[in-house]
């Protein structure tokens, strides 16, 4: 299997005047925890977007397992979008027999289990539930995938300390080691400690891209310091 | 994966359906049974025609609210935040375009026979169902001696499908190219009138074109449609098999245009 899970070949994306990714050539490596990392409007959600097949690239290209965006790279990318994205009518069984139903990767048992260890009941209904506890669902059915490649946008953005904690523990107990996961966050302190790879986007550019060892080793500071620097307004 | 996105569909729009179908026959119910209440005062009888006011309505709501709830529906998971579901499921778009397409014509098909049963069922005494079995007969009369007219219905059916898988396919092309706009909403309108108003003038050259057409439809001018049903038979057959060859044509473009926006040309917000 080729070592490469994820590569994009000059990958532009255009909203009317503004230039949101610029020229972005990238190689993303397989088993690896990527940190995808910029302020706000850096460009993270446009090329996790673009990733997925929501967004189509003004010019250039990603390929995903060797694939281009569609249906086969859909297969294998387990997406978490910054937003309640769900059915609120749906009950949480229902929800998950729709992904058990779409989605051969799913593993439904690995999803009950999440729920009972938070105390919550597969027979409520989406709308019941607080924000908080809506975007710990929609964690657990996109961790509940044995994908090859995760991808979330934000996923300890809105959320309380102890449940920014649960999450990155979900993240790393429940994901398949041979998967990569690329996360996007501006928080970096609190998911440092769980990356391997670091990618730093500023104003739709890569500015860096590089392990986590290799700046602790070159630059002898921690992620966060380094983005400081990097991203001093 | 066709069937399970119809199976889905299904489950996640059952329960309006099925809201609106009791509300009916509800109201039907209550106008049926006041008719036997020996009342005759103002009040009861601002009751009564109040009763059969909210009837009328939900009438007109089978007809319409099938197909404002396909167009909801569409719009509500294809280009709003439920998107991000949908798009991202392992499936072709043509799979979900025509999953969502035959679920929400099957919907159209059963409120409109809610609506014939509801009618049927407010008008139903003796006398009428006496009616009913003479009409029948006569019917069943008229079919042995031109047979031809199992024909006529079945087209005109068949027509009325295709009519409103039109319509259907019209709006879906209408949101995907709205989508272009910075204010989506406000595109998809502009869109639909503009497709409307392009079919209006196609199908009017259209009717030029075709050889005699003109020259037949004012044959048929004065005819009822029984007369033209039983004697011009054959102008009512091709003038609803052009309808419907028309209709199926308007599916397509509808169909190509709405599958290309979102397949190559998303751009979600």
């Amino acid at each position: 299997m080729d070592n490469i899970i994820w590569e994009s070949e000059n990958l532009s994306m255009r909203f009317g005047r503004k230039q949101a990714l610029d020229n972005i050539t990238l190689k993303l490596e397989r088993g690896r925890i990527i940190g995808l990392l910029g302020p706000n409007g850096s460009g993270k959600s446009t090329l996790i977007k673009l990733s997925n097949g929501l967004l189509t690239p003004s010019s250039g290209e990603i390929r995903i397992g060797g694939n281009a965006i569609g249906v086969e790279t859909k297969k294998i990318v387990s997406y978490l979008p910054e937003r309640t994205y769900l059915d609120n009518n749906m009950k949480i069984y229902q929800i998950i027999d729709f992904f058990q139903d779409f989605y051969e990767d799913f593993n439904s048992d690995k999803a009950y289990n999440m729920l009972k260890y938070l105390k919550i009941n597969p027979e409520d209904m989406l709308k019941t539930m607080s924000k908080g506890t809506k975007e710990k669902v929609q964690l657990i059915l996109v961790m509940s995938r044995e994908a090859q490649l995760y991808m979330l946008d934000e996923p300890i953005g809105g959320v309380d300390p102890a449940a920014r904690d649960y999450i990155l523990n979900t993240i790393i107990n429940n994901y398949n080691p041979q998967a990569s996961i690329i996360l996007s966050t501006h928080l970096i302190s609190d998911i440092e400690q769980i990356l391997d790879d670091i990618v730093f986007i500023k104003e739709g550019n890569i500015v860096l891209h590089k392990s986590v060892d290799q700046i602790r080793e070159e630059e002898g500071k921690s992620v966060d310091e380094l983005f400081r620097e990097v991203f001093r307004c | 994966m066709l069937g399970k996105i119809i199976k889905h569909e299904f489950k996640a729009t059952y329960k309006v359906y099925l809201l609106l179908f009791i509300s009916l026959f509800t109201i039907t119910a209550l106008n049926k049974t006041i008719e036997y209440v020996p009342l005759d005062n103002t009040i009861w009888n601002i009751i009564k025609m109040l009763l059969f006011v909210a009837w009328i309505i939900l009438l007109m709501f089978m007809v319409m609210g099938a197909m404002l709830l396909a167009v909801v529906r569409f719009y509500k998971t294809m280009v709003k935040d439920e998107g991000y579901l949908t798009h991202t499921l392992p499936v072709k778009k043509s799979q979900l375009i025509i999953g969502k397409f035959i679920t929400s014509l099957i919907w159209m098909i059963v409120s409109f026979i809610m609506l014939i049963i509801s009618i049927l069922l407010a008008y139903m005494s003796t006398g009428f169902m006496h009616d009913i079995i003479n009409i029948m007969n006569e019917f069943a009369n008229l079919l042995s001696e031109n047979p031809e007219i199992i024909i006529h219905i079945v087209l005109v059916l068949i027509m009325l499908i295709s009519s409103c898988g039109a319509s259907i396919f019209q709006f879906y092309a209408s949101i995907s190219l709205g989508q272009m706009f910075g204010r989506k909403l406000a595109g998809s309108v502009l869109f639909y009138f503009v497709i409307n108003y392009a079919i209006g003038i196609l199908s009017t050259i259209t009717m030029f074109i075709v050889p005699d057409f003109v020259e037949r439809m004012n044959e048929t001018a004065g005819l009822s449609t029984y007369d033209m049903m039983t004697q011009e038979g054959i102008v009512f057959d091709e003038l609803m098999i052009m309808m419907i060859i028309w209709q199926i044509i308007c599916m397509a473009v509808c169909y190509f245009i709405t599958n290309y926006r979102l397949s190559k040309k998303l751009n979600l917000e």
